[in-house]
């Protein structure tokens, strides 16, 4: 059952010029038709390279940016067509821990202030009903005690104890400030959590620790994760179902295994082959595509597939006319954005002479 | 390793920063390390355990005042040796650029915003290799062009916003290979770039250090980059080396309990997916200082009193080319059952003792 489902989403940004007309000139097509949907329970790891969409993607799903077209289903509601005041309410059941955790816990509350205002504005605590005649003075301090006693168990969930509350996010380390923004995330109880980037500021032994609490208190509660990150190990490591992004668009979906044992867009296989391995062995033998050049710019993105300036694969016909949409393999849950998936893979057909040179095949 | 001597000697390089009112901070305490031609050597660590200070000391980019520095680094020169630390100023400004190059974590800061690509790699050529004009310009593009920059006559008059975060640490690395230098410093070069970039810019050092047979001080915190390029690996942890050895033997073999934490903090993309990683457990602020015994003891699985005597001494074992500071050190056949005994990360009491 999916908790989440997104339709052909596109979120363009305008290019504005002019200093007293505003003119729009064009527009940055960051995310441009992405369709995925997320099962319940689960993880799904979006990753690409920097520009190519994903934060944009995550952003898009709570609304913090403002969607172009397309529609978000999330609990047979679609978010897109949601009123700001109905969004707002929404947002109690869909969270996002950001990428960097100084930036976003405000220096001047306390960790017990920032995750009491959660609930604060949702109206979350306090018993259901009150007893007849309870005084407003008798409520209020019951609804108090009740938040209290969430913020320190989402707290306790982390890993931190009831005497962080009355401290300044500035008294933490960057570990320890990551886990306060779960906690933050946490303490609504919601369905849905977007972590956008949540390791990438962090030391790796931390890294670490994060990765594993994720896991914990998914196991622990149930939450079903949508993963942003550009480290390819990171997200295979902490997903069920990965989809790869380049430019905008998803190129490639797959199971976290799946995807690493046979990648199949040229992208993908780049993208793997480009991810270090910290053993000197595999170093050695392994292929290595080096891809030519950089990213395209999203505000004018190369016609046909977006991939196809760059793709050793790449074909005369086709490649740079047609943009190929996602689809399903014969497996059922492989899906790829390329004309030649099947050829490529079959070896039928070879990269082209020029950008062979790039791959590098090891040693060892 | 040569017989000679090697390119550069580090010994005991040391660095204390001095505050009013606070006692000394020591960044590094005690690092030692060689160079070779033709060969990379990398310094690995997280973040504040002084390595990219140690790029700094010897470069003698740190501050004048409040700053102490130690030891030595005599680095081998055709005119005799020298001790880089104990140069003047002038001396060392004539040898960095030419002798010495360094390529910084973040292209775009170490960049000048306001002066185009190519008068900034001329300024080098002009400096050191006393040339002018058209020939100065025409060598830039040439070395933009070795880096793989298409098109570097355009470039020539671009702005460093103009280019691409890639092609600026290509833009820098140009810029420190002009007089093609005998040793070169990296200081993170790909932690700002995505993977695919990160990936052409090490297979570009790589063939650098190949074909000019330059010695390479590679900074990092990936382990994945190490094990790709680096020859003689050394991890630091709080100011000073706990492991030293070449990469085969450091990644098969581990001793210290910290280099063990660091390859099991890693996700791998070629591990069998569901394995929980193994991370060393609080973080960097529950260290102990050096001199009270060994800095890594509260975050240690496997410490004992005998730890906390004093700092553990340099101990080499095998053929003497791995080191390590430890007196406990990992046997290669605990290793496996050590990850199924770590318990998973327990952290927040480091923070009750912040009172």
């Amino acid at each position: 059952m999916s908790l989440l489902e997104i339709k052909d989403l596109k979120v363009h940004f305008p290019i504005r010029r002019g200093v007293l007309i505003d003119r729009t000139i064009g527009h940055v097509r960051a995310v441009d038709g992405v369709s995925l949907s997320i099962t319940k329970g689960q993880t799904y790891g979006l990753v690409g390279e920097s520009g190519c969409g994903k934060t944009t993607l995550g952003r898009a799903v709570l609304r913090l940016n403002e969607i172009t077209e397309g529609e978000v289903w999330f609990g047979g509601r679609d978010l897109a067509g949601l009123d700001s005041e109905s969004m707002r309410r929404e947002r109690a059941n869909l969270q996002m821990v950001f990428q960097d955790p100084l930036g976003s816990l405000n220096p001047r509350q306390n960790v017990g202030a920032i995750l009491m205002e959660g609930l604060q504005t949702h109206g979350i605590g306090g018993p259901e009903e009150f007893p007849e005649g309870t005084s407003a003075k008798e409520r209020h301090r019951a609804v108090e005690e009740d938040r209290k006693k969430r913020v320190v168990d989402a707290l306790e969930r982390v890993g931190l104890s009831a005497k962080a509350l009355k401290r300044y996010p500035h008294e933490f380390s960057g570990g320890q400030r990551q886990r306060i923004g779960i906690a933050r995330a946490l303490v609504l109880q919601p369905d849905l959590i977007i972590c956008d980037e949540p390791v990438s500021a962090l030391d790796v032994s931390i890294q670490a620790q994060v990765l594993n609490l994720l896991e914990e208190l998914q196991e622990e509660m149930g939450l079903t994760y949508l993963v942003i990150a550009h480290d390819l190990a990171v997200v295979r490591h902490v997903s069920d179902v990965v989809g790869v992004m380049y430019l905008g668009s998803l190129v490639e979906e797959a199971t976290s295994d799946e995807l690493y044992e046979t990648p199949m867009h040229p992208y993908t296989r780049s993208l793997m082959s480009a991810v270090p391995v910290p053993d000197p062995t595999v170093e050695d033998s392994r292929e290595r595509i080096l891809l030519a050049g950089d990213l395209p710019s999203p505000a004018n993105p190369p016609a046909g597939c977006r991939f196809h300036t760059r793709c050793p694969w790449r074909q005369e016909e086709l490649c740079d006319t047609e943009r190929p949409e996602l689809r399903t393999l014969k497996s059922g849950t492989h899906r790829v954005a390329c004309h030649y998936v099947e050829q490529i893979l079959s070896g039928e057909i070879q990269p082209s002479e020029e950008r062979a040179e790039r791959i590098l095949h090891g040693t060892g | 390793m040569s017989s000679s001597t090697p390119l550069l000697a580090v010994d005991e390089l040391s660095v204390a920063f001095h505050r009013r009112g606070a006692g000394e901070t020591r960044a590094v305490d005690g690092v030692s390390f060689t160079l070779e031609e033709g060969r990379v050597t990398g310094l690995v660590g997280e973040s504040g355990c002084g390595k990219s200070v140690t790029s700094l000391a010897l470069m003698g980019l740190l501050p004048d005042r409040g700053v102490e520095v130690g030891g030595s680094a005599v680095m081998r020169l055709p005119e005799g040796e020298v001790d880089l630390l104990r140069l003047s100023r002038r001396r060392l400004r004539d040898l960095r650029g030419s002798q010495l190059a360094m390529i910084f974590q973040d292209p775009l800061s170490s960049l000048n915003p306001v002066v185009p690509i190519g008068r900034q790699v001329t300024e080098i050529l002009k400096r050191h290799r006393g040339m002018r004009g058209s020939a100065a310009r025409k060598e830039a593009a040439d070395l933009l062009y070795r880096v793989g920059i298409p098109d570097p006559t355009r470039r020539l008059n671009e702005y460093p916003h103009q280019l691409s975060g890639g092609m600026r640490q290509r833009a820098l690395i140009a810029m420190a290979v002009a007089c093609k230098p005998r040793l070169m410093i990296a200081d993170e070069p790909t932690t700002a770039l995505d993977v695919t970039i990160q990936a052409q810019i090490l297979e570009l050092l790589k063939d650098l250090v190949t074909e000019e047979g330059t010695a390479l001080l590679m900074i990092t915190h990936d382990l994945g980059v190490v094990a790709g390029l680096c020859d003689d690996i050394n991890v630091l942890y709080a100011g000073r080396a706990v492991e030293t050895a070449p990469r085969r033997p450091l990644f098969a073999d581990p001793t210290h309990p910290y280099t063990v934490g660091l390859l099991g903090s890693v996700p791998r993309l070629d591990a069998p997916r569901g394995e929980p990683l193994t991370p060393v457990r609080g973080s960097v602020n529950d260290n102990i200082a050096w001199t009270d015994g060994c800095a890594f003891a509260p975050r240690c699985d496997h410490y004992t009193m005998e730890c906390l005597q004093g700092p553990p001494p340099l101990v080499r074992t095998g053929d003497g080319t791995h080191i390590h500071r430890c007196v406990n050190p990992i046997d290669h056949a605990d290793v496996v059952d050590q990850t199924v005994l770590e318990s998973p990360a327990v952290v927040g009491e480091d923070e009750e003792e912040r009172e």
